[in-house]
């Protein structure tokens, strides 16, 4: 099992985000992580990668065990463990460089290659890898931020997948684009699924429809039901997913 | 609407070009190598020999001195300000209500000021004393101007950094990458308000016709040397007023168009 949550519980200030959150991720595979705005999916999310280390007066207990080692306490160094977890987020956040130096940099940081030729080369076929080579190929050099939403976004992912993580996080990541551009970076997150354990937080039911394998459906902090997709969709155990399922509440 | 937006336009460039032609050729007729080679020799003021050299090294010495204290106090406020203050504290809106109030405030209040505190504490004008108040008047411009730029920065910016494995002092080059332009433009207002200003300086940095080899010294500043030479009723110090102008204005031409030039080169890639 690739990522084993337990009895995790996190505070923001005296807010009691997440509460006692017991879960598995299995390798592999794409986990769609469900529920309503403001249960806590984003904040799960970001503690997975540390992110979360970031906001004022968070405290977490618990355990996060990323390949059996628990991240949470004193853990790997802290870089390496955002290396092997890339993260894709809600809106495309390209950095103030060329479209090549953003694929770069994850590179570049964790100075992956010595020679500058495996350099280009890993660019390149990261670029292939989410669609985007042949849209910009003429124009690597220009800047990251004249592209368009959608292609910023697979840009995004190119960049997390440079620095060659084992888990892709995923919040949201096509809820800011045109339909088109959603279905693309959606067919993207399936087609990496053989090679990259995925974690996806998604508002649209029907996209955890089409793409989970597994479902994690939280409400206000906490895990309701878990289980393959198959089994949450169409045989809840639960009545609040049963409710949340039927649209009784979003 | 339209003629009128026009007549707006033709005022606006008419005074430009006027300006420029003025200074221009008034300046061109006494401008010469001796006249910014050389310091003022003892005639210079009734029309004789010399330059005004002196008044050249002192505003650079006073400008230069005054943007990098005014940098290294402004950039922390700024990061201040913007990383470590809620967008909703008190304490942050009330700076910039300061900083906005001293923005507006006169130069000559500034001067009257250093002044004062000069005369307090026994010093006589110098261009330690021209630093002071140069860089009091430029620090609100400095913090505004760069906390405009700064303000609006897309915090998702740090998120995407760090989620690559990017250290704090990475994730900082980033982050000054994104806002190098604005940095660059508010050193430039600064620059350019710091340089042209007469006030504040007359009573602080005071004037003299030698290089200041000391903080204590005196300096003379350009602005200045145009007042005193215009004041002047002999026509070729007039005119020496105007080429004292064309200098200046040639400074800041330079500074504002370098500057355009090197903003551009960075927001390039900015967001």
């Amino acid at each position: 099992m690739a990522i084993e949550v337990q009895h995790l519980n996190v505070h923001i200030g005296d807010n009691h985000i997440l509460k006692d959150v017991n879960l598995t991720l299995p390798e592999r595979q794409i986990t769609c992580i469900i529920g309503p705005s403001g249960c806590g999916k984003s904040t799960l999310l970001r503690t997975l990668n540390r992110l979360i280390d970031s906001t004022e007066g968070v405290k977490l207990d618990g355990k996060v065990l990323v390949d059996g080692e628990d991240i949470i306490g004193s853990g790997p160094e802290i870089t390496e463990l955002r290396r092997k977890i890339g993260l894709v987020s809600q809106r495309p956040c390209p950095l103030p460089m060329s479209i090549f130096d953003n694929v770069a940099y994850g590179c570049r940081i964790n100075k992956m290659f010595k020679r500058r030729k495996s350099l280009i080369y890993a660019v390149q076929k990261n670029l292939m890898a989410v669609g985007l080579w042949q849209e910009v190929r003429g124009r690597v050099r220009t800047p990251a931020a004249r592209l368009s939403i959608g292609q910023q976004q697979r840009l995004c992912l190119a960049r997390s997948l440079a620095v060659a993580p084992q888990y892709i996080l995923a919040d949201e990541a096509t809820s800011a684009l045109d339909p088109i551009s959603s279905k693309t970076v959606e067919d993207l997150f399936v087609s990496l699924k053989n090679e990259y354990t995925i974690i996806m937080v998604t508002h649209t039911l029907r996209q955890a429809l089409r793409i989970a394998d597994n479902v994690v459906f939280m409400y206000l902090g906490e895990i309701i039901e878990q289980g393959p997709a198959d089994q949450v969709f169409n045989h809840p155990q639960q009545e609040l997913t049963q409710k949340y399922l039927s649209g009784a509440f979003s | 609407m339209k003629a009128l937006m026009w007549v707006g336009m033709a005022v606006v460039f008419g005074f430009l070009i006027s300006v420029i032609w003025t200074v221009f050729s008034r300046g061109a007729k006494a401008m010469s190598w001796e006249m910014v080679s050389q310091l003022p020799g003892g005639g210079f003021y009734i029309g004789k020999e010399g330059g005004f050299l002196n008044a050249i090294v002192g505003s650079l010495y006073i400008v230069g001195a005054s943007t990098a204290i005014g940098l290294l106090i402004s950039v922390p406020v700024v990061f201040y300000l913007n990383v470590y203050l809620k967008k909703d504290s008190k304490l942050a809106y009330v700076a910039r209500l300061a900083c906005d109030v001293l923005f507006g405030m006169p130069s000559i209040v500034y001067g009257a000021f250093g002044f004062t505190v000069m005369v307090f504490f026994g010093l006589r004008t110098s261009l330690l004393g021209g630093i002071i108040v140069i860089t009091l008047l430029i620090i609100p411009i400095f913090i505004r101007s760069m906390d405009e730029a700064t303000r609006n920065f897309p915090r998702d910016i740090l998120d995407a950094s760090f989620a690559l494995g990017a250290t704090k002092w990475e994730t900082l080059k980033v982050v000054l990458r994104q806002i190098a332009p604005g940095i660059a433009t508010a050193t430039l207002l600064s620059v350019g308000r710091a340089i042209g200003d007469a006030a504040s300086v007359m009573f602080t940095a005071g004037y003299t016709d030698s290089i200041p080899t000391s903080l204590s010294q005196p300096a003379a500043t350009l602005p200045l040397a145009v007042f005193f030479q215009l004041s002047s009723p002999i026509p070729e110090v007039q005119d020496r007023a105007y080429a004292a102008a064309l200098v200046l204005t040639i400074i800041v031409l330079i500074l504002s168009i370098g500057g355009r030039f090197i903003t551009h080169r960075f927001s390039k890639n900015k967001l």
